[in-house]
């Protein structure tokens, strides 16, 4: 069973995105901030790792840029950002994350996203 | 949609506890509701809340992602506002203050309130009076009674301060001269004097003054106090003006406003509006939803009133589901576009109850002020005939009134009360129709038809008519009149229905009002009582609302 880590501090988007994927067969792990998420993937192998964009502790951004880039070449990252700021596209591109899901999405947009990544 | 029903509920409920936290906080940084705002539009979106979103969105785009700018609660409060009304949230734990309340508590004074000091000792009153400038204040002196009086009339102060100790007068005398002008205008008065004693302390609590220091003044402690008392009467005039349910102006404000804006208008000529405005098909929502729910609805349709029209637009609830909104400064065009723009936002706000959601709209008739108006009580006629003709043409619309022969036809027709009668027994029918035919209404007219079957009423009665009454039999032949009232009431809520049945069938009646029945009378009855009722009923029911009851004052 594929692994993966959902990091959002928004609780009931957290809740919709774990559902939609646990009803599809993964394993999901949550993460409510970013200092969170990382202690999460120094612990836990993984698959797949969904960051918000905007979070406390550290924001997607600071927890992409702690990874190693090894780290990053085994496990891909989807970062959640909100359609209209381009800047955040870019700034995530800097730190090496090439998918994205732009807020707000369907639960399908997602799984179909999750699938393409993962097979 | 249904599927998202879990998602949203929980986020209503952290969004609602969210706000609950910073209500309790003194303030918020401009970043913090940047960031909630930006929550809402994502999230929001994601799990079919889209207008939530829309509106956090909307908001959003006003604010600095990065400012550290404190906000109190009155200012993030408004600016919630498009977003509270796409969210009901008193199930969630948090009741918005409303904008009345959050005007109420941001609500200060007068920039610089006005005080009037009446001393006679010229070296104190001077050094009094510039302490108080110091502290912000206006202003006036009087070292005579007769001077006083008369700047108090003329000049309306804020606040009255007399010594005690005056030649030829003592400053209670004067106090209670002028008791009533103070207690009605609800000025505070305060008396100060040398005298320490208890006894001169009781002599002047026991007249209207509230206050009473000794000299030397604390002038901190007498800046705080003024302060306090202003407070307190701003809010009692608040009150007073304001209508308890829906936090809008009530009438009595309504006719004070309007006598000045005669006055102004006489002088400067400059064009203003006034708007009635009516809830379209409030009666069927407290039949369906109950009464709890219409104020609600009420409430709702204020606060959009108030949010959606200029800072200087003033609300009236005029009564029941109807407001009138006074518009300074605009044309009439102008003012129905303003209008017809409300009615676009208020049409949008989704209402709730018992697990419910329904729509709104309301209709309303705009009328400008011209030189030709003598009475202000006339300009409310023709923006109210206005709206009348709105809710001849279907409702939800806008309308100006316009002279014209038309208008005044349907003025006059709108007048007559018609009244149907539905009734198998000849004669019965001829009694009620004789009575009923020498009737006038608030002196209009009234037209009586008469039915032998409901069959007949239900073809031939008229189903547009303003005022309609129907008398219907509950015992007929073939279709049973509780049968006639349900298919009735199919296609008109409007009329007023009183349905005449037998005293020993109980039932009937309760199934009568079940149908939609508005009242009944139980065989045999009094020609009086019956008249005396639909009196009644007609100048209090909806459907049958009289143009002059809402006119007269």
């Amino acid at each position: 069973m594929k692994r993966i880590l959902v990091a959002d501090d928004e609780e009931v988007l957290r809740m919709l995105i774990t559902d939609t994927l646990e009803d599809e067969g993964y394993e999901v792990i949550e993460a409510s901030d970013g200092a969170e998420a990382l202690s999460i993937m120094g612990q836990e192998s993984l698959d797949l790792v969904i960051l918000d964009y905007m979070m406390p502790e550290y924001t997607g951004i600071e927890v992409a840029s702690q990874l190693s880039e090894e780290w990053k070449q085994q496990t891909p990252l989807v970062m959640l950002t909100a359609k209209t700021q381009d800047s955040d596209i870019q700034q995530s591109k800097d730190v090496g994350i090439r998918y994205f899901m732009a807020k707000p999405f369907s639960p399908l947009e997602l799984i179909q996203m999750v699938e393409e990544i993962l097979t | 949609m249904q599927a998202f029903e879990k998602y949203q509920q929980l986020f209503l409920k952290n969004l609602s506890s969210r706000l609950a936290q910073w209500h309790d906080e003194s303030s918020v940084t401009e970043k913090e509701i940047y960031k909630l705002l930006h929550t809402i539009k994502g999230t929001g979106a994601s799990i079919g809340l889209e207008r939530l979103a829309e509106a956090a969105e909307s908001v959003r785009k006003a604010l600095d992602p990065e400012s550290e700018r404190k906000w109190q609660e009155h200012e993030w409060a408004e600016l919630f506002q498009p977003i509270f009304l796409h969210v009901d949230f008193t199930e969630h734990d948090f009741h918005p203050i409303s904008p009345s309340e959050t005007e109420a508590r941001a609500a200060s004074l007068p920039d610089q309130p006005t005080i009037l000091i009446l001393e006679d000792d010229l070296e104190f009153l001077h050094y009094f009076r510039e302490t108080m400038e110091g502290y912000g204040y206006n202003v006036l002196m009087a070292t005579t009674e007769d001077r006083a009086l008369k700047t108090f009339y003329d000049e309306k102060p804020d606040l009255l301060i007399v010594d005690y100790y005056l030649q030829g007068k003592n400053g209670l005398e004067i106090i209670k001269e002028i008791g009533s002008q103070t207690n009605s205008t609800l000025t505070p008065v305060m008396v100060i004097s040398a005298d320490h004693s208890k006894e001169l302390a009781m002599r002047v609590y026991e007249t209207t003054a509230l206050d009473f220091f000794t000299k030397p003044l604390d002038f901190d402690l007498l800046n705080t106090i003024i302060r306090n008392r202003l407070v307190h009467v701003h809010s009692l005039r608040k009150q007073i003006t304001t209508d308890k349910l829906t936090k809008a102006y009530n009438r009595s404000y309504l006719y004070e406003l309007l006598d000045k804006k005669k006055q102004t208008f006489k002088r400067d000529r400059v064009p203003f509006c006034l708007v009635v405005l009516d809830l379209d098909n409030f009666k069927r929502v407290n039949d369906t939803y109950g009464h709890i729910v219409g104020d609600q609805v009420l409430k709702k349709l204020s606060e959009v009133l108030r949010t959606q029209t200029r800072a200087e637009d003033v609300v009236v609830r005029y009564g029941g589901e109807e407001f009138i909104i006074v518009m300074p400064e605009i044309n009439q065009l102008d003012a129905q576009k303003r209008i017809h723009d409300v009615l676009k936002f208020f049409k949008e706000v989704v209402h709730h109850a018992s697990g419910e959601t329904f729509r709104l709209s309301f209709t309303a008739g705009v009328a400008e002020m011209d030189e030709g108006i003598k009475k202000m009580e006339d300009l409310i006629v023709q923006a109210d005939t206005a709206l009348y003709k709105g809710k001849q043409s279907g409702k939800g619309i806008v309308v100006n009134y316009q002279e014209g022969l038309e208008m005044i036809q349907m003025v006059q027709e709108s007048k007559s009360l018609h009244i149907s009668i539905v009734d198998d027994d000849a004669v019965i029918r001829n009694m009620l129709e004789d009575r009923l035919s020498e009737l006038t209404f608030y002196d209009a007219p009234t037209e009586v038809w008469t039915y032998e079957t409901g069959e007949d009423f239900l073809r031939e009665s008229p189903s547009d008519s303003y005022k309609h009454v129907v008398l219907l039999d509950g015992i007929l032949p073939e279709k049973d009149g509780l049968d006639v009232l349900k298919d009735f009431r199919e296609y008109d809520q409007d009329s007023i229905v009183m349905m005449l049945t037998a005293r020993q069938r109980g039932d009937d009646i309760i199934q009568a009002l079940d149908l939609g029945a508005d009242d009944y009378m139980t065989k045999p009855f009094s020609m009086d009582e019956l008249v005396a009722r639909i009196r009644r009923i007609v100048s209090r029911h909806k459907g049958g609302k009289s143009h002059e009851t809402n006119i007269s004052r």
